[in-house]
């Protein structure tokens, strides 16, 4: 930070608030509508009550919102992207991600399926008769991190390759969802793609519009949707991962934060006699009428021995009339706009690198 | 000539008007205004003395202009106690805006001295609808009904403090919608899309009155 005795201004001026790209509530997509349909299928469960209507699938988006206090003030709000590179969920280890609990069949340590480790699993009993075996996540309540989604590992193998359908073997994973009156659990199915012993990994998202919020209940991973004399022999079923899906809240918060923008109160534009350091975020302003200034450098520059810096929001450059930078920036939000609106199904779409 | 600016905060809140009969007045030259067609304010631009006025970022103004002129009944001078009778020929707005650009609140305007004077005592205001811009709608899904019905729905869910919502301004189109679900979507893309959905189309802004109009084609 440089300090500046009030000598060396030559210059003053204020300069206009720009309030043109004000954001005070940013919310990040982290995933949104299904970008395609292909491997899923959607099917309820048979343990609802009633026979009040099945509502139709609407996924809702995944979405962490940051609002700042003056959102009360300018209420301006906006959509972001999650930025590319960035896994928006908390590691498999994390102490928030607990344990499966293993039913139908399985051998090996449920703590296998979360250690980030693809060489271990757990495997399936060859020649077990069940049907379904579940690896159960633990209840979410709302005191607990919500699960959003489950990624799974595994790594099949048939006695007759031939025989494998994949309408025969599928994951199931649950959503608890709410409707007439009572709930039911919806199920995504997602289909076993291979049986060459090959390790497989899907992500699965889910956030049903009639999801029950902050309390999906349980998420399963099931295997076995056929009658029992259907299914094909099989050598050997590993899941080397199965863990839910929480969102690492803290990051993504920061990243919402960072997305922040409000309008500055007094940007001015000072210039100074001789060359000021360039890479100094702050100046201070010694001797200002009123008490030393501290002010956050926006733009410096250079002009015949002296330093022009624009503190809290750049202006124009020196010599461009404001109305020319406006008229730039109003063409440069126009061709934004357009861009966003093209790209609709991009912010909503799947985002997830995990 | 008389005009009347009319001042709120950025969430609608009357702050306070000013007239070409103001003491003291902050308003240093005419007021130029600037709307596209069926009434969509452009821009408002305005020299002022923001010390004076008080015009924060994102406030909202309305503009209303008239002239004076004589009341006449059959080629007659009307007179009232012995005094003619004057009537404005405009009583509406003519625009409304939200404040983008505009000087600190300390400012008081520009003097000789400085060099780019525009900057220093202009407030730009663009037209209302940057603020549809502004709100994301939820993952409420509306449908089964005119798209007008489900275009006043939305807005009365999403739309900014600062806009009057009214279903006056939402006329019946005569087509219904099935679902519309649109999840992340600004509002104004939502009305966009809603219009797209019309066989004659039609078009949304927001009035001089703060009010957004919905209207299907003819």
């Amino acid at each position: 930070m440089a300090q500046i005795p009030f000598e060396r201004v030559l210059d003053y001026q204020r300069l206009p608030i720009d309030a043109q790209d004000v954001v005070t509530k940013a919310r990040i997509v982290v995933a949104g509508q299904p970008a395609s349909s292909a491997g899923d299928d959607f099917e309820y469960a048979e343990d609802g009550i009633g026979d009040a209507p099945l509502p139709a699938y609407y996924p809702r988006p995944i979405v962490i919102e940051y609002e700042h206090p003056e959102h009360a003030t300018y209420q301006a709000e906006r959509s972001f992207a999650l930025p590319k590179g960035v896994d928006p969920f908390l590691p498999p280890t994390h102490p928030d991600i607990h344990n499966p609990i293993l039913s139908g069949g399985w051998t090996g340590s449920a703590a296998n399926l979360r250690d980030d480790d693809p060489s271990s699993y757990v495997e399936y009993q060859p020649g077990n008769p069940a049907q379904v075996a579940e690896i159960a996540f633990d209840a979410v309540s709302d005191a607990r991190p919500r699960m959003v989604g489950a990624r799974v590992s595994y790594s099949l193998e048939l006695e007759d390759k031939a025989a494998f359908s994949p309408a025969l073997l599928q994951f199931w994973i649950g959503d608890k969802l709410r409707f007439g009156g009572g709930s039911r659990t919806m199920y995504l199915r997602q289909a076993l793609k291979q049986a060459d012993g090959a390790v497989v990994t899907f992500v699965s998202l889910r956030n049903a519009q009639a999801s029950i919020s902050g309390n999906l209940g349980t998420l399963v991973v099931r295997r076995w949707k056929a009658a029992p004399g259907d299914m094909p022999a099989v050598v050997s079923l590993k899941i080397h991962e199965a863990y839910p899906l929480v969102l690492d809240r803290p990051l993504l918060e920061s990243i919402a934060r960072a997305q922040i923008r409000l309008p500055v109160s007094t940007p001015r534009r000072v210039t100074v006699r001789g060359y000021l350091p360039p890479g100094d975020l702050t100046h201070t302003i010694t001797g200002w009428p009123g008490g030393d200034y501290t002010g956050v450098v926006a733009r410096q520059s250079y002009r015949e021995g002296n330093t022009i810096v624009d503190f809290e929001q750049a202006g124009a450059p020196p010599g461009v009339p404001q109305d020319a930078l406006e008229a730039e920036r109003v063409r440069t939000n126009r061709t934004r706009e357009l861009v966003r609106a093209a790209t609709y199904p991009t912010l909503v779409g799947n985002h997830v690198t995990r | 000539m008389g005009w009347e600016l009319t001042l709120r905060s950025p969430t609608g809140a009357f702050v306070k008007t000013v007239t070409h009969e103001t003491p003291l007045n902050p308003i240093m030259a005419p007021i130029d205004v600037v709307l596209d067609a069926g009434g969509r304010t452009n821009s408002i631009n305005i020299r002022a003395r923001n010390d004076l006025l008080h015009a924060p970022p994102r406030g909202v103004i309305e503009y209303k202009a008239w002239n004076d002129r004589p009341l006449t009944f059959q080629g007659q001078p009307v007179t009232f106690e012995g005094r003619r009778v004057k009537v404005q020929d405009n009583y509406e707005p003519l625009a409304a805006g939200v404040i983008v650009t505009s000087p600190p609140l300390t400012s008081p305007g520009s003097g000789p001295a400085d060099r780019d004077a525009d900057a220093l005592d202009r407030i730009t205001a663009e037209g209302l609808e940057r603020l549809l811009r502004e709100r994301i709608i939820g993952t409420s899904i509306w449908g089964d009904t005119d798209v007008a019905t489900i275009a006043y729905m939305v807005c009365q869910a999403h739309a900014h403090p600062a806009l009057v919502v009214a279903a006056k301004n939402f006329p019946a189109t005569g087509h219904h919608l099935g679902v519309f679900y649109v999840p992340e979507k600004t509002l104004a893309d939502a009305l966009d899309g809603l219009i797209a959905t019309l066989p004659n189309g039609g078009r949304w802004h927001v009035n001089s009155r703060r009010e957004i109009v919905f209207l299907g084609g003819a």
